[in-house]
C-alpha cells in the first residue's frame, strides 16, 4: 500500500495507529502542514484528499484512500497557486501559523462554491481559526479568487 | 509595503521553519523528542513510577524530580515564569498543570506511547483555591502591582465622592483567560562541546530569555544578569554560553513558548546525552504558558452638574498564580480622562494556579472596561451622550504627572470614529433592526502606554552598499521585519533587497523586545542612532563638516553640493560600522507624557427571546503615531478589535474549584473568535505624524476599548449591564430584567 501525495507515492507508515498529519511531519518531512491542537478543533492541519477538505489530524494515515495535496504541494516550484498570490496581495495572514490550513480550506472552499458572498466565505471558513484574526483580509483574499474564477 | 511582507512567500507557500518544524538540514541536528507529564491537580505530594515508561524501546529516560539536575533560582525580568519553583525540582505540586514528569523518547509517538504508561501517584494536599471568591483570606494590599502601581492617591478622593453631584458605583469580574497562540511551540536543545547549549525557540525578547536560561543552568556569570546587564546597558556582543536560535513565532499575544519548556529542554538533553526537542502540546500551554488573571473591581467615579470628574475611586482585587507577575489594573485609568482627585487601592490573592502573565493590553484591558462602564453610568446620570461626556473629561495634559502630551489626537479619534460610524444619527437603542431584533450602539475611549525600552543595534554599511543591522528582534506575526526593513530604507537611501537584518542569533545586538507594543518603537530608534553615525562618517569622507547630510538614491546628499555617489564614499571608507543605542522611557517618564489612544464604537443586534446577539460592526479611529506600514498597522488593530470581541463575549478559561484545573483546556472549548464571529471591522488612523521616530504603540491599544464598548451596546439595546467579562449567554438571560417568552411579546 502506498500513498498518493502531492503527485508522488510514499510508503504507508509501519504503525496503523499514525495520523495522516503526524506522517505528513514525521514520516515524511512535509512540514507545511501545520498542528495546533491535534484535536480536530483548529484547522491549521487541513489537508486536501481528491479535493476535498480534511483534518489530517482526525484521519489515520491508514484509512486514505485517494490523492493528498498539501500546501507544498499546491504550485509548482516559484509559481504560487492563486490562492497563495491572493494571500500574499490581501495581506491575509500575520504570523502565519495557520496560513497552509487557512489556504487548503480556501481553495477548497471556493472549489465548493461557497464563496460566493462575504458572509458564505465566513460561514464555510470558520473551522480555520486565525488567533491573529486577520480573517477580513482572509475573505477579501478568498472572495478575490472566487471572482477571477467566475470571470473566466 | 512594496508588495508583500518579507517573510510572505514563506508563509503562503507552507516554507516558514516554526521550531517544530526544524528539521537535520535546518540545525544540524535530529533530536529526540520529550513530552511532559502535568500534575491533574493542584496540591499535594507526587511520585511517579516510570517503570513500564522505560521498559518501552523507544524510551531513552525518564526525568521527575528525583533525578532531575538540580537548578539555580533565576531572575526573570517579566516577572512571568518559571514562577516561585523551577521545574522538576521537589515533590511539592503548587497547581495543576504543573510538570511533574519528562519523558525522552526516539519519535513522537514512542514519546506518546511512554507518557500513556507513565505513572503518577498524587498524595492528596489541602483543597486548592483558584478562584477569587474562594479567597478572601488570601487578598494582601499591595504597593506595587507588577510593574504598575498598587496604591496612587492625589488629593483626598473620598471626601470629593461624598461632595459629587453624581455618583457611579459599580464592581466589575473579568474571567481570566488565555493568549492561545496558534502555535503550540516547541525548543531543541543540544549541549555544546564547550559546555554551553543551543537552543532553537521562537522568543520575544531575546537577551531576556537568554539570560534566564543561562542563570537557571549555571553557566557562568556572563551568561546570567551581569551578561544580561553588560548587553543591555553597555551594548556588548557575542555568543556566551547559551546559543539562542531564534525563529518564527506562530503568534504570541503574551507568550510563544514557556519559559519552562526552555528550561525543560536543555535539561531533557542534558539526562539523556543527546539533543532533544521538547513538544508543547496545545493541552500542555494552558498551564506551562501564562494566562490573563481574573480581577474584580470596585469602581466609583464622582461627577459634578456638568458631569466633569471630581474623584475616581478604584479597588482591584487581582489573582495571580505562582510567578511574581501581578496583572498592573491600577497604571492606567488615571491616565484616561482629566479628574480632581483620585485613589487606588489594590490587593492581590496568591492562588493554586499557574503564573499569570502579560496578555494583550495587560492590566489595561481589564481596567479601561471598568471606567469606561463608570463613565457610561455618569453619562446616565447627567442626561449625556456618552461621546460628549467623555469629550467634556478629555485630560489637555497628563492627568497625574501635568506634564504636556508630546503629542495626542483622542479628539480627532472621537470626531473621526463617530463620523465613520454615524453616532450622531444612530437610532435609539432598544429599536428593530428591521428583523425583530433590538439594535444598541454603545462607544468606549482606549489607551495605552508609549514606552521604549532599551535596545543595542549593530549597523554596517558595507563598501558594495548593503545594509547589515545586527539586533535580535522577533517577528510574531507584528510584522516588524518588514517595518524596520522600510525604515532603514528610508535612513539610509537604500532599496530594501540590499538591507539585512540579522536578527536570529545571540550575537545580535541586544534588541528590545517583541513586547507592550514597544519593538518598533525602541528598536528604530537604536538603529536610527546609529545611522546617524554613519551618515557622519560618510560626510567627513566626503570632506563636510556639516551634519545636515541625508542619504538618498545611493549617494550622500549635501545642502548646495551635488550630491555624492555612495560609491566614491564607500571606496574610500570601506566597511562602517557603528553601534547605535535608545534608552528607557515609559508613559510620563520624560518630559512629555506619551500614550496611544483611541475611540471605539459597537452596533449590536440582540433577539430579544433568547439574548443571542450579534456584533454588527466595530469601528475605531486609532491614534498611535507614525504609521510604518498602514496595510500591516491596520491588520494590527483590526486583530486586535477582533481580540478585544473574544475578550468581551466569549474568552474565559473556566476552573474546577475543587481540583483546581483549567476544565476547558483546549482551543475549540476556551472559545475565541472564529471568522463566523467576525463582524464588520474599520480601524481608521488619526494624528497623523510623520517625523522619523515620531512612534507610539500598535497592536495593544486596540484590545483596550473594544470590550466596554460591546458592553455598552448591549446596554442600550437591552436596558441592562453587565459588568463583567465575558458577557455569556447565562449572564446575558440572568442580567436582563424579565426574559420574554415569544417574540410576538416581544414585539408586543
Amino acid at each position: 500500500m502506498t500513498l498518493r501525495i502531492n503527485g508522488s507515492d510514499h510508503p504507508q507508515p509501519a504503525d496503523p495507529r499514525t495520523t495522516l498529519l503526524d506522517h505528513l511531519r514525521e514520516g515524511l518531512n512535509l512540514v507545511g502542514t501545520k498542528k495546533g491542537c491535534d484535536h480536530g478543533q483548529c484547522g491549521a492541519c487541513t489537508v486536501l484528499i481528491d479535493g476535498k477538505r480534511v483534518l489530517s489530524c482526525l484521519q489515520l494515515a491508514a484509512t486514505v484512500r485517494g490523492e493528498v495535496t498539501t500546501i507544498e504541494g499546491l504550485s509548482g516550484g516559484d509559481n504560487l497557486h492563486p490562492m497563495q498570490a491572493a494571500f500574499l496581495e490581501h495581506d491575509a495572514y500575520q504570523c502565519g501559523f495557520c496560513t497552509p490550513g487557512q489556504i487548503m480550506s480556501a481553495v477548497a472552499c471556493v472549489a465548493e462554491g461557497h464563496a460566493g458572498s462575504d458572509a458564505e466565505i465566513a460561514e464555510w471558513m470558520s473551522g480555520n481559526l486565525c488567533r491573529c484574526a486577520a480573517y477580513p483580509q482572509i475573505r477579501a483574499a478568498i472572495a478575490d479568487v472566487a471572482g477571477q474564477e467566475d470571470l473566466e | 509595503m512594496q508588495g508583500h511582507r518579507i517573510e510572505g512567500i514563506e508563509k503562503v507557500t507552507g516554507r516558514a521553519g516554526f521550531v517544530d518544524d526544524l528539521r537535520l538540514a535546518d540545525t544540524g541536528m535530529e533530536p529526540l523528542v520529550a513530552l511532559v507529564a502535568t500534575a491533574p491537580v493542584a496540591s499535594g505530594r507526587v511520585s511517579v513510577d516510570a517503570t513500564a515508561a522505560l521498559a518501552l524501546p523507544g524510551t531513552r529516560c525518564v526525568i521527575d524530580h528525583a533525578n532531575a539536575p538540580r537548578m539555580r533560582g533565576v531572575f526573570v525580568a517579566s516577572m512571568c515564569e518559571p514562577g516561585t519553583r523551577m521545574p522538576l525540582q521537589s515533590d511539592r505540586i503548587d497547581y495543576a498543570g504543573q510538570v511533574v514528569a519528562m519523558i525522552v523518547a526516539d519519535d513522537l509517538q514512542a514519546a506518546r506511547d511512554a507518557l500513556a504508561v507513565l505513572t503518577i501517584a498524587i498524595e492528596d494536599g489541602p483543597t486548592p483555591a483558584v478562584i477569587l471568591s474562594d479567597a478572601d483570606d488570601r487578598l494582601v494590599p499591595v504597593k506595587r502591582a507588577g510593574i504598575g502601581p498598587g496604591v496612587l492617591k492625589k488629593g483626598d478622593a473620598h471626601t470629593a465622592l461624598a461632595a459629587a453631584t453624581h455618583v457611579a458605583d459599580i464592581e466589575t469580574h473579568h474571567a481570566p483567560h488565555h493568549p492561545n497562540p496558534m502555535e503550540p511551540g516547541a525548543v531543541i536543545a543540544r549541549w555544546d562541546e564547550d559546555g554551553g547549549v543551543t537552543i532553537h525557540a521562537a522568543v520575544q525578547w531575546h537577551h531576556i530569555d537568554a539570560s534566564m536560561i543561562g542563570q537557571a543552568l549555571g553557566l557562568g556569570w556572563g551568561a546570567g544578569p551581569a551578561g544580561l546587564l553588560g548587553r543591555a546597558v553597555l551594548g556588548r556582543t557575542g555568543k556566551g554560553k547559551v546559543r539562542l536560535e531564534n525563529h518564527l513565532s506562530g503568534g504570541a499575544f503574551g507568550r510563544n513558548i514557556s519559559y519552562q519548556a526552555l528550561l525543560l529542554a536543555p535539561m531533557a538533553a542534558k539526562v539523556a546525552g543527546a539533543p532533544v526537542k521538547l513538544v508543547q502540546t496545545r493541552r500542555d500551554t494552558f498551564s506551562l504558558m501564562s494566562h490573563r488573571s481574573e480581577v474584580r473591581q470596585r469602581l466609583r467615579l464622582g461627577a459634578n452638574d456638568a458631569g466633569k470628574l471630581t474623584s475616581v475611586v478604584i479597588e482591584p482585587d487581582i489573582a495571580r498564580g505562582h510567578a511574581a507577575f501581578v496583572e498592573p489594573v491600577g497604571e492606567m485609568p488615571m491616565q484616561l480622562y482629566a479628574h480632581d482627585t483620585h485613589r487606588l487601592t489594590t490587593r492581590v490573592a496568591k492562588l493554586d494556579l499557574p503564573g499569570a502573565g502579560w496578555m494583550r493590553g495587560p492590566g489595561v484591558a481589564h481596567a479601561i472596561f471598568a471606567l469606561e462602564q463608570g463613565m457610561d453610568d455618569i453619562a446616565r446620570r447627567t442626561g449625556s451622550d456618552p461621546l460628549d461626556l467623555r469629550i467634556a473629561n478629555h485630560a489637555d495634559e497628563h492627568p497625574v504627572s501635568a506634564k504636556p502630551w508630546d503629542a495626542k489626537a483622542l479628539l480627532e479619534a472621537y470626531e473621526v470614529g463617530a463620523e465613520a460610524f454615524g453616532w450622531r444619527d444612530r437610532p435609539k437603542g432598544g429599536s428593530s433592526d428591521g428583523q425583530g431584533r433590538w439594535r444598541g450602539f454603545g462607544m468606549a475611549s482606549a489607551i495605552d502606554l508609549g514606552r521604549q525600552f532599551p535596545a543595542h543595534a549593530t549597523v554596517t554599511l558595507t563598501r558594495d552598499a548593503r545594509v547589515v543591522v545586527s539586533l535580535a528582534v522577533a517577528e510574531i506575526g507584528q510584522g516588524l521585519l518588514t517595518g524596520l526593513t522600510g525604515l532603514v530604507s528610508e535612513m539610509t537611501g537604500l532599496p530594501q533587497d540590499q538591507i539585512e537584518i540579522d536578527r536570529r542569533g545571540t550575537d545580535a545586538g541586544y534588541a528590545a523586545g517583541s513586547i507592550g507594543s514597544t519593538g518598533t518603537y525602541s528598536n528604530a530608534a537604536a538603529i536610527q542612532s546609529a545611522v546617524e553615525k554613519i551618515k557622519a562618517k560618510l560626510a567627513r569622507a566626503a570632506g563636510e563638516n556639516s551634519t545636515e547630510v541625508w542619504l538618498q538614491q545611493s549617494a550622500l546628499a549635501v545642502p548646495g553640493r551635488d550630491p555624492v555617489p555612495l560609491a566614491d564614499l564607500l571606496a574610500k571608507t570601506g566597511d562602517i560600522t557603528a553601534k547605535g543605542r535608545a534608552g528607557l522611557t515609559f508613559g510620563a517618564g520624560g518630559k512629555q507624557a506619551k500614550a496611544s489612544f483611541g475611540a471605539v464604537f459597537c452596533e449590536m443586534a440582540v433577539d430579544p427571546v433568547t439574548l443571542e446577539l450579534e456584533v454588527v460592526r466595530l469601528v475605531g479611529a486609532y491614534d498611535c503615531g507614525r504609521v510604518l506600514q498602514p496595510t500591516i498597522a491596520r491588520a494590527q488593530l483590526v486583530g486586535a478589535m477582533i481580540m478585544g470581541l473574544g475578550q468581551a463575549l466569549m474568552e474565559e478559561t473556566r476552573l474546577d474549584r475543587r481540583r483546581g484545573n483549567w476544565t476547558n483546556a483546549e482551543i475549540g472549548e476556551a472559545l475565541i473568535p472564529t471568522q463566523a464571529d467576525c463582524p464588520d471591522v474599520e480601524a481608521h488612523f488619526v494624528g497623523h505624524q510623520d517625523g522619523l521616530m515620531d512612534f507610539k504603540g500598535i497592536a495593544e491599544i486596540a484590545i483596550v476599548g473594544v470590550a466596554p464598548a460591546i458592553a455598552s451596546a448591549f446596554a442600550d439595546a437591552t436596558g441592562a449591564v453587565i459588568h463583567a467579562t465575558p458577557l455569556t449567554h447565562a449572564r446575558r438571560l440572568a442580567a436582563v430584567a424579565r426574559p420574554l417568552t415569544s417574540r410576538r411579546e416581544a414585539a408586543a
